[in-house]
């Protein structure tokens, strides 16, 4: 007899953290008028999304039980690199400017790899925010500024 | 066929051409690179569209849909690491290939079945598309709502993976499309308090983050361990004559079969070669050949590719209903252009249609023409770390969200949705039914509520009607046979 306390962590998880995702919407659904099937207000179609997600997550759950799949790794690494990267462009690039920003958002995002080494990631990032700048500014005119000090 | 002659007249215009070409050059560029494939490339290069006219904006992008499919398998062949998901099937033949020293033949004869599959895929679609328009007449809003839904139920459970997870992923689009005001009542839904969200969540943002950023976060370490260290000439190319003959049937079979799957939403290009590649396995006369380098099994599932992904276009332009995330993307660049795709699209605008066509030409000679030479430019890209490749990719996907709305709050949602889109797939979650969710979520609200209005709340009447009643019906049917399927795999273990 197949196992019962075998569990794929990993759909279980999906099929829970799915099933949340749809409760909160439908609940937010709700919020809105919902009306009647044939006047929809604006909760209606949201409350149909809401309810059959719950359903699917509940039946991603039920599929998890028994079966032992594995949780794939995380690569740590990388994720919080390149992560990092975008939150530099985002919070530099209207602060710094272009070139600034490009800069970091390459240095800072290259650490995922361990391999990586700062003098390398440092020219890489000027090399690449020059070109970006002669593409975007200068080829496209894309409205960003180079360079600006506005923190 | 006087319509023909004036999509030629459109697309050889020079600035479309140049663009095309743009197209096909980035499309290549970007498919090339490991771990981006044709999604990534369309929404990375979306924004640069925006300035550009409609026409052409299509044109640009269908030459990089194109470009990136051909790029793809260049890494397949050399890399063994697939550029895009349908080239995966590549690399089973193309890297046995490589070893043997016949990269440059694999390379060569790849192209040229890209080449003739693409140009049978893109007569089909000359000839098939008024004929979808002229059927699609007689579609009312239960009819539109009852194909999409049956799109979005075979995108969710054909593709790979579990049918649940997928359905799963298009629930999650269409809640996402429901972010914005509502059009229908003014009202704005779901923006958690952010005026930003008050037009809803931008389909560049979501598709850079879920496509390229996460798959960027996937790949550093697996593409950081592979490199291409031999050299590939020009004369080494060339194939034998055992190889094109070898070649010949293959490729029209694996055309046909990509010209089957195209326009049937949820299939595509990827399924295409699989299936192609199946089905050359099962025909060969020699089947212990596949896995060591055998070059039917690498032409076939390429000329399949190419096939279905210029056939995509048949539903996508004659009714509005894309049938791979890539042709929902097309789609939502379509729309913000204010261009609704469907029957009205072929006689309101035709030049825009067959100006797309003719390019589609266009640009399939043009990559046939670009990448032999430029195959020494792909490979010693392939030569570069992955290292120093991919923070420039971040850097590009982060102009490019930026320059949209120069809002870094836009920069922040593609860091949002690259943590979401990592989690899918650790979780093992496919992020294209979620983008086709995303595009008809919309669409599919508003035919449903006229749907129902017209018939005064009676949901019975969608089934009465002959067209809507039958698409639902097999929706049901669809449904029921995965959930069967499922149930019986699960109690068999």
């Amino acid at each position: 007899m197949r196992s019962v306390w075998r569990c794929s962590v990993r759909d279980a998880i999906g099929g829970a953290l799915f099933a949340t995702v749809g409760a909160a919407f439908l609940v937010a659904a709700f919020s809105h008028e919902i009306g009647s099937p044939g006047n929809m207000g604006p909760g209606f179609f949201p409350m149909l999304l809401g309810a059959s997600a719950v359903v699917v997550g509940l039946v991603i759950l039920a599929s998890a039980i028994g079966q032992a799949i594995p949780f794939p790794p995380i690569v740590w690494r990388p994720l919080v690199a390149v992560l990092s990267g975008i939150a530099a462009f985002a919070l530099t690039i209207e602060r710094l400017g272009l070139i600034p920003a490009v800069l970091l958002t390459v240095a800072v995002s290259a650490f995922g790899d361990a391999g990586s080494r700062f003098s390398g990631a440092v020219v890489l990032g000027g090399a690449a925010a020059t070109v970006a700048w002669l593409v975007f500014s200068v080829g496209l005119g894309v409205n960003i500024p180079a360079f600006q000090w506005s923190p | 066929m006087e319509a023909i002659a004036l999509g030629f007249s459109v697309a050889l215009s020079p600035s479309n051409l140049g663009y095309c070409f743009l197209g096909v050059v980035l499309g290549t560029f970007i498919g090339v690179l490991p771990g981006i494939g044709a999604i990534a490339a369309i929404s990375m290069l979306l924004p640069l569209t925006f300035y550009l006219e409609p026409t052409t904006a299509v044109i640009m992008l269908a030459g990089v849909y194109y470009g990136a499919e051909y790029g793809g398998s260049t890494a397949s062949i050399l890399l063994n690491l697939p550029g895009t998901p349908s080239s995966a099937v590549t690399c089973i033949e193309g890297y046995p290939m490589t070893r043997q020293g016949r990269a440059g033949v694999a390379l060569f004869m790849t192209t040229i079945a890209s080449f003739i599959g693409g140009s049978i895929g893109i007569l089909v679609v000359m000839f098939l598309t008024p004929v979808v328009v002229a059927v699609s007449l007689a579609f009312g809003p239960a009819e539109y709502f009852a194909i999409m839904l049956f799109g979005l139920l075979a995108a969710a459970t054909v593709a790979q993976g579990s049918p649940s997870k997928g359905l799963a992923m298009v629930l999650l689009g269409l809640m996402l499309g429901c972010v914005g005001v509502d059009l229908n009542s003014g009202l704005v839904r779901f923006n958690l308090g952010l005026f930003e969200l008050y037009d809803g969540i931008s389909i560049v943002v979501l598709a850079m983050g879920l496509f390229g950023v996460a798959e960027v976060i996937a790949s550093v370490r697996t593409a950081s361990e592979t490199r291409f260290q031999g050299r590939v000439s020009l004369r080494s190319m060339m194939p034998s004559i055992a190889d094109v003959r070898q070649s010949i049937a293959p490729v029209l079979r694996g055309a046909g079969i990509g010209t089957v799957l195209g326009p049937l939403p949820g299939t595509g290009p990827t399924i295409a070669s699989f299936m192609s590649y199946v089905v050359e396995k099962r025909v060969a006369r020699d089947p212990s050949r596949f896995g060591h380098g055998a070059i039917e099994g690498l032409t076939a599932p390429e000329a399949s590719n190419n096939a279905a992904a210029q056939t995509a276009f048949i539903p996508t332009l004659a009714l509005g209903i894309p049938g791979t995330a890539t042709t929902a993307i097309i789609l939502g660049a379509l729309m913000i252009h204010g261009i609704t795709p469907g029957p009205a699209l072929m006689t309101q605008n035709a030049d825009l249609f067959w100006g797309v066509i003719a390019s589609f030409w266009i640009g399939n000679v043009l990559l046939l023409v670009l990448n032999i030479p430029l195959i020494g430019v792909w490979v010693s890209i392939l030569r570069i770390p992955y290292r120093y490749l991919y923070p420039c990719i971040l850097s590009l996907v982060c102009i490019g969200v930026y320059s949209v709305n120069l809002n870094p709050f836009d920069v922040f949602l593609v860091l949002v949705f690259g943590v979401v889109g990592y989690l899918m797939r650790l979780l093992g979650f496919e992020p294209a039914p979620l983008v086709i969710g995303f595009i008809l979520g919309p669409l599919m609200e508003e035919n449903l509520r006229r749907a129902l209005l017209i018939s005064r709340g009676d949901f019975l009447a969608l089934l009465l009607r002959p067209i809507s009643g039958t698409l639902l019906a097999v929706s049901l049917g669809l449904i029921l046979w995965t959930a069967g399927s499922g149930l019986r795999r699960y109690f068999r273990r």
